[in-house]
C-alpha cells in the first residue's frame, strides 16, 4: 500500500537562465525587471521574421564550462550546472542505498548535436553501436547527471513539449509523496535550436522584438533557454536534518486538453480544468492562492485564454491574485520552462515577493487581471501556482505553499 | 499491436479527415490505441478525465524534425510546413490520440533507448498507484525514416490497456495481471549479478513461498561482449528463477524500442497453456534490457 500522506518539501534549487548562471543571480535580475531577450548570436537568423531570443550569454557558458575538463554540449552543461547548484543548496548526501530518482524533462535541444549530420550530410548517419546512444538522445542531460552522480537509483525522461519539466516535477512529487523514493531531483533543460526557432517563426508565433505578455500589442513569444532543478524530499526528513526549506510542493494537476495540437481553447475551459484539478487534488482552497506564475507566452490566443481560465477556476478571487509572466524576461525556455518557472515560483513563496511582468504598457481588455506590471511586489503569498501548457495539450499547474502556513 | 507486415490497413482504422493531419508514427499509435480500446470495450468513454495515456518512444517526432529542418533550410520559415513542425514533438502520438478520442486525463510520453515501451508501462503503473488515473493506455511506438539507422527505429506500435483490478468492471475481459513491476538502471556489465536478485525480489513479494515455474522472456540488445549469455545463464542457475525456462529475444530489428510491450502482448496470449512449444506456464517474467543497463522487469500472471 503506497503512503499518500507525506508532505513534500523543496530543499534545493538550481537555475541557469539568460539572466544569470545561478539561482541568486537570476532571481536578483528578475526582481529588477531585467530583460534577457537579445539578438541571437548562435546562428544566422537572416530571413527569419524574428531574430531575437533570450540566449544564455557566451560569458556564462564559458564560466560554467570551467568546472569540466572538456566543454560539454550546451544542454548537458546547463542541466549539470543547475543540478549541482540544487544539490549543493540542499546539502543532501546522495546515498545509493536509499531509493531516489531523477526526473528530467527531455529537451528539443537534443536535436542540435545531430542536426548537421542528419540534414547536411550526403551519407547515412554513422553506424550505430557506440554512437547510437548519441544519435538523438533527449535523455542526454539526465544520463550525464547520473554518470556524475551514480548514487541516484534511476532517471525518467518525460516529454510533453513545453510542459515536460512540469510533468517531471509532478511525477517526482508523487514518487516522494507515496514513499517510492525518499528524495528526488526534478527539472529540465533546453537550448535554442534552429529547429524550434524556425518552427515558431513558421507558426508566426514570434515577436520580432520582445514578447509582451497580456499587452494588447502582443503578437508572439520570445524563445529562451535554460535549466531548472528542484530537490524534493519529505517534509519530515527535511526538518529532521535541519535542511533549509524553500517551500512546500503541495500538489499539482496534469490534464490533457484534447482540443488541438497548438491552438488553445479560447474559452479557457480546458485550462481551467487543469487549474481546478490542481486545487482539488491538493485540497487547496482557491482563496489561499495569492500568486500565479503564468504560462504567459505573449501570443494573442494564449494570454486571453489563460486569463479566462484563471477566472473560471478561481471565480471572484481571481481579481485578488497577482499574476506574472516571467517569460517577459527570460523568454519561453521551451521544454525547460516548467522547471525554470517552478524554481521562480518557489522563490516567490520563500521571499514573499512577486516578480513583475515587463513590457506591459497597454493592457489588453481581454486580459483584465492583476499582472504585476513593471515592478516586483512584496506581498503575502500563502500558495503560489506555476502553469505550463504544452504543444499537444498536456497542461500542468504546480502548487507551492509557504511552509509555516 | 500493429505489425509492420502490411496486412492491416492502418488508414482504414482512422477517419481520413483525421488521418491526413497525423504524421506516420502518430497514425500507427492512434490505430493501435483505437484497436486496444475497442477490444477492452471502450472503457475510456465512462471517465475520460480519469483516463491517461503514457507512451514510450525512442524516435517519435524525429523523422518530422529531420523533414522540417530540411524544409526550413531549403524554403525558409515562411514556406516550411507548420504541420511538419507541430509533429516534431515526441509526444505527438499520445497527444493526437487524446484529441482523437477525447481522453482528458493525465498523459505524457517518455523517452528511453531500447526499453521505451517497458519504461512507459512502469511509469503508467506508478501513475495508477499514485491515484492520478483509473485507466491508462500505455505501450510504445516508434517511427522509421530513411535517415534514421534501422537498428534504432522500426515502424510499429504496441498498446495495452491497464486498470486496477479492484475497479475493473465485472464484464471486462482480463488478458493478464501485472503482479509486480520493478525498474532499475544499473551498469550493463553488472546486470548478470544484479538482475536475478532484482527479479527474485519481486517474485518473492508476489509468491513468497513458491518456486517460479513459468517462462522468462528477455528482450536484450545484441551486443557481442558475452553479457547477454551471462544474463541468461545467471537466470537459469538462480535457485528461485532457474526452475522456469529462459528465452532471449534481440531487442533490435523488428522490435524497435517497443520490444517490451510486444513481449507483454505475446505473453498474455500464451498464458494459460498456449505457448508455442506447448508449455503450460501460467506465469511469466518479462525483462526488457537496454545497453545502458536500464532494465524493466514485470511479473505477468494469468
Amino acid at each position: 500500500m503506497l503512503r499518500s500522506d507525506r508532505r513534500v518539501a523543496v530543499t534545493g534549487l538550481g537555475l541557469v537562465t539568460s539572466l544569470g548562471q545561478s539561482t541568486d543571480s537570476t532571481w536578483r535580475n528578475l526582481l529588477r525587471g531585467e530583460c534577457g531577450i537579445r539578438d541571437v548570436t548562435r546562428f544566422d537568423t537572416t530571413g527569419f521574421p524574428s531574430g531575437r531570443a533570450a540566449e544564455i550569454p557566451l560569458s556564462i557558458v564559458t564560466d560554467l564550462n570551467v568546472q569540466f575538463e572538456q566543454p560539454l554540449p550546451l544542454i548537458d552543461l546547463l542541466a549539470v550546472s543547475a543540478f549541482r547548484e540544487a544539490l549543493a543548496d540542499s546539502q543532501l548526501p546522495i546515498d545509493p542505498a536509499i531509493p531516489s530518482g531523477l526526473v528530467f524533462g527531455g529537451g528539443s535541444g537534443a536535436f542540435v548535436p545531430v542536426e548537421s549530420e542528419l540534414i547536411f550530410s550526403d551519407s547515412m548517419p554513422s553506424d550505430p553501436g557506440d554512437s547510437d546512444r548519441n544519435f538523438f538522445n533527449p535523455a542526454s542531460p539526465a544520463e550525464r547527471i547520473r554518470s556524475m552522480h551514480p548514487g541516484l537509483s534511476r532517471h525518467l525522461v518525460p516529454l510533453t513539449a513545453c510542459s515536460s519539466a512540469s510533468v517531471a516535477i509532478g511525477f517526482a512529487f508523487d514518487a516522494v509523496r507515496t514513499g517510492i523514493w525518499e528524495y528526488a531531483f526534478a527539472g529540465g533543460a533546453d537550448v535554442i535550436s534552429r529547429l524550434c526557432f524556425g518552427g515558431f517563426n513558421t507558426l508566426r508565433a514570434m515577436d520580432p522584438d520582445c514578447c509582451k505578455p497580456f499587452d494588447q500589442r502582443r503578437i508572439g513569444m520570445s524563445l529562451g533557454e535554460g535549466a531548472g532543478v528542484l530537490v524534493l524530499e519529505s517534509l519530515d526528513r527535511a526538518q529532521a536534518r535541519h535542511a533549509r526549506i524553500h517551500a512546500e510542493l503541495i500538489g499539482y494537476g496534469l490534464t490533457s486538453d484534447a482540443f488541438h495540437m497548438t491552438t488553445p481553447d479560447a474559452t479557457g475551459r480546458t485550462w481551467a480544468r487543469c487549474l481546478s484539478t490542481a486545487l482539488a487534488s491538493s485540497r487547496c482552497p482557491p482563496e489561499s492562492v495569492h500568486y500565479i506564475n503564468a504560462h504567459g507566452t505573449g501570443t494573442p490566443l494564449n494570454d486571453s485564454a489563460e486569463t479566462a481560465a484563471i477566472r473560471l477556476a478561481f471565480g471572484t478571487h481571481a481579481d485578488r491574485i497577482g499574476i506574472s509572466s516571467t517569460k517577459s524576461m527570460v523568454g519561453h525556455c521551451q521544454f525547460s520552462a516548467g522547471a525554470v518557472e517552478a524554481v521562480i515560483t518557489a522563490l516567490a513563496v520563500r521571499d514573499q515577493i512577486m516578480p513583475p511582468t515587463i513590457h506591459l504598457e497597454s493592457p489588453d481588455p481581454l486580459c483584465d487581471l492583476d499582472y504585476v506590471a513593471h515592478i516586483a511586489r512584496p506581498s503575502r503569498i500563502d500558495v503560489a501556482g506555476s502553469s505550463s501548457f504544452g504543444f499537444g495539450g498536456s497542461s500542468v499547474m504546480l502548487l507551492f505553499g509557504r511552509v509555516d502556513v | 499491436m500493429v505489425p509492420q507486415n502490411g496486412k492491416i490497413d492502418v488508414r482504414s482504422m482512422i477517419d481520413s479527415g483525421w488521418a491526413r493531419r497525423l504524421d506516420p508514427t502518430s497514425l500507427l499509435a492512434c490505430a493501435a490505441i483505437r484497436a486496444a480500446l475497442a477490444e477492452a470495450g471502450n472503457p475510456q468513454s465512462r471517465r475520460p478525465d480519469r483516463t491517461g495515456i503514457v507512451l514510450g518512444s525512442r524516435t517519435a517526432g524525429l523523422g518530422m524534425s529531420i523533414d522540417y529542418t530540411a524544409q526550413l533550410c531549403e524554403l525558409g520559415s515562411d514556406l516550411a510546413s507548420p504541420m511538419l513542425f507541430t509533429n516534431t514533438v515526441l509526444n505527438a502520438p499520445a497527444s493526437h490520440a487524446s484529441i482523437l478520442m477525447g481522453i482528458t486525463g493525465s498523459s505524457f510520453s517518455c523517452f528511453a533507448h531500447e526499453t521505451a515501451s517497458s519504461e512507459a508501462i512502469w511509469a503508467a503503473v506508478r501513475m495508477l498507484d499514485f491515484g492520478r488515473m483509473d485507466l491508462v493506455i500505455t505501450g510504445g511506438v516508434d517511427g522509421a525514416h530513411p535517415r534514421i539507422p534501422p537498428q534504432i527505429a522500426e515502424d510499429g506500435a504496441g498498446i495495452v490497456v491497464l486498470m486496477p483490478e479492484d475497479i475493473c468492471p465485472v464484464e471486462a475481459r482480463i488478458f493478464g495481471r501485472i503482479s509486480g513491476i520493478v525498474s532499475e538502471q544499473s551498469k550493463w556489465e553488472r546486470l548478470p549479478e544484479t538482475l536475478p536478485d532484482l527479479i527474485g525480489r519481486i517474485w518473492r513479494a508476489y509468491a513468497p513461498s513458491s518456486s517460479f515455474l513459468g517462462r522468462i522472456l528477455i528482450s536484450i540488445p545484441e551486443i557481442e561482449d558475452g553479457t547477454g549469455e551471462r544474463i541468461s545463464r545467471a537466470l537459469t542457475e538462480d535457485p528461485i528463477l532457474g526452475t522456469g525456462s529462459v528465452e532471449c529475444r534481440p531487442s533490435c530489428f523488428g522490435r524497435g524500442s517497443f520490444g517490451g510491450v510486444m513481449d507483454l502482448i505475446f505473453a498474455t496470449e500464451c498464458l494459460g497453456g498456449n505457448w508455442p512449444d506447448g508449455a503450460r506456464a501460467t506465469e511469466a517474467v518479462l525483462v526488457d534490457i537496454s545497453s545502458d543497463g536500464s532494465c524493466n522487469s514485470m511479473i505477468l500472471t494469468s
